[in-house]
């Protein structure tokens, strides 16, 4: 949005507040096996000329330096582990969570041993999550747990959940992305029977405003999406045509 | 059967492999005589406790599997983590930083492979990339560092249909196949899901196939 062409600042400064407000509550970024970087600064630079500060930065450990290169830090950086699939032993991923303060991301998820979790090993998923909130736990701004919601029975989402509560775990992401999206099902779910145990963080398949707002009515104060910044665009153009009394 | 020794059974690329696929796995290799099975470390424990030597069927565990967007340092760390566990693996299937790669950093990518064989000792380690996005001189740039790094094979895609990236054509499995001259293998992968490309990725030169659909891939061939 160009606000050089707002003609009240007022309403120009207002609009812009409560686009930075929309994006404080997203992760944004790049992530993938084919992924240049190239197409890291593409997103960094498409960000950054907005000013608006994401909750983070998603990327992956190989362009953490080029990241904190150009943005000094401005911006937080957040990075998986084990992700998406969640099959590194939990000596690795305890090591990665490490890994990852070293490198100064601040922000992460841990995708679950989702074996264990297809396989009804509910202990094994609390043993799990337990050694990793001992260590952890308060070390990353957030620490949410992956779980692999949209591949699971209402039955199975709540023994999971049961398993991370016991673990003391209190953020939860629900669904990886990468193809596995969530639905407002999934989150009314985990409110209707975990009422203000976990923060949920919603991800994959978020593409449009109507889709954000729906999350954020439900509580959820972390969402994950690609469109970020398409969502703000889409969401100013709105709250501007509204201030200056036309139609969206 | 004919053709079981040219497939590598795998199951990583899947979502859904809980404790029953894993032991599905190992059953239909085990009945079908696949001699490799493919599977992640959280996977090892069981295959462990269900293959026997007399089975002849090797373990390959694949690690920073899919991304392999991880610093040289941390996939080392795995591949040392694996060796003092208690299970057995007998070969590595370790992803490449492949958009590292693609940004340019040729250099880090001839130290990561030789870094990886190195870490592995004496366990032979097959490198996971995605020819389709490589341009006949990367490919040919990739063949000379995995030679020289020792690796004992390249898998030519990581087969992960959630991230979008194209399989790899037939040509470029040729092209793959001439640009690696018979210094290490080359096992075809890349959304194999029947007979025909099967059999197309192995005229096309490639020793082995990694693919999720090698039993019903041998039930058709074997009719």
């Amino acid at each position: 949005m160009d606000f050089n062409k707002i003609k009240d600042p007022a309403i120009a400064k207002r609009v812009w507040e409560e686009g930075a407000e929309l994006v404080s509550h997203c992760h944004f970024g790049v992530q993938g096996l084919t992924k240049t970087e190239e197409d890291v600064k593409k997103a960094l630079y498409r960000l950054l000329d907005t000013g608006f500060k994401p909750i983070a930065f998603d990327t992956e450990p190989t362009f953490v330096k080029m990241i904190q290169s150009i943005t000094g830090g401005s911006i937080r950086l957040h990075a998986a582990v084990s992700y998406p699939l969640g099959r590194m032993t939990l000596k690795k991923k305890l090591q990665d969570l490490e890994n990852l303060l070293n490198m100064g991301i601040e922000d992460t998820c841990v995708c679950l041993d989702w074996q264990a979790i297809f396989s009804h090993r509910y202990k094994d998923v609390e043993m799990e999550a337990a050694a990793i909130m001992r260590e952890f736990d308060g070390k990353f701004f957030k620490n949410a747990f992956v779980i692999p919601a949209t591949l699971l029975s209402d039955t199975e989402m709540i023994e999971v959940l049961k398993a991370l509560d016991a673990a003391g775990v209190y953020s939860v992401k629900v669904n990886p992305g990468c193809k596995l999206g969530v639905s407002y099902e999934e989150v009314m779910l985990i409110k209707r029977n975990f009422p203000n145990r976990f923060d949920i963080h919603p991800s994959g398949n978020i593409r449009t405003l109507e889709q954000f707002e729906k999350y954020r009515e439900l509580g959820c104060q972390v969402i994950h999406t690609a469109s970020t910044l398409d969502i703000a665009e889409v969401y100013m153009k709105r709250q501007l045509a509204l201030y200056e009394g036309s139609a969206a | 059967m004919k053709y079981a020794d040219k497939i590598e059974y795998s199951n990583i690329q899947l979502y859904e492999t809980g404790d029953v696929q894993i032991e599905n796995l190992v059953l239909k290799a085990a009945r079908a005589g696949m001699g490799t099975i493919v599977v992640g470390p959280s996977a090892l424990p069981l295959v462990n406790r269900m293959i026997k030597p007399e089975d002849h069927i090797k373990i390959d565990c694949a690690l920073s599997y899919p991304s392999g967007a991880y610093l040289t340092f941390q996939k080392v760390q795995e591949i040392e983590d694996m060796l003092e566990a208690p299970e057995h693996v007998d070969e590595f299937y370790v992803v490449m930083q492949v958009g590292s790669y693609l940004s340019g950093y040729t250099d880090e990518m001839k130290e990561e492979l030789k870094a990886l064989v190195k870490a592995a000792k004496e366990i032979p380690v097959k490198i996971v990339t995605e020819i389709s996005v490589f341009s006949r001189e990367q490919m040919q740039e990739l063949c000379d560092a995995a030679a020289e790094s020792g690796a004992a094979g390249v898998v030519i895609s990581a087969d992960f249909l959630p991230y979008e990236v194209p399989e790899p054509s037939i040509r470029q499995v040729k092209e793959f196949v001439e640009a690696a001259a018979g210094r290490f293998q080359v096992i075809g992968a890349g959304n194999v899901k029947e007979p025909g490309r099967f059999l197309q990725m192995l005229e096309a030169g490639a020793d082995t196939v990694n693919t999720p659909y090698g039993y019903e891939i041998l039930m058709e061939l074997n009719k």
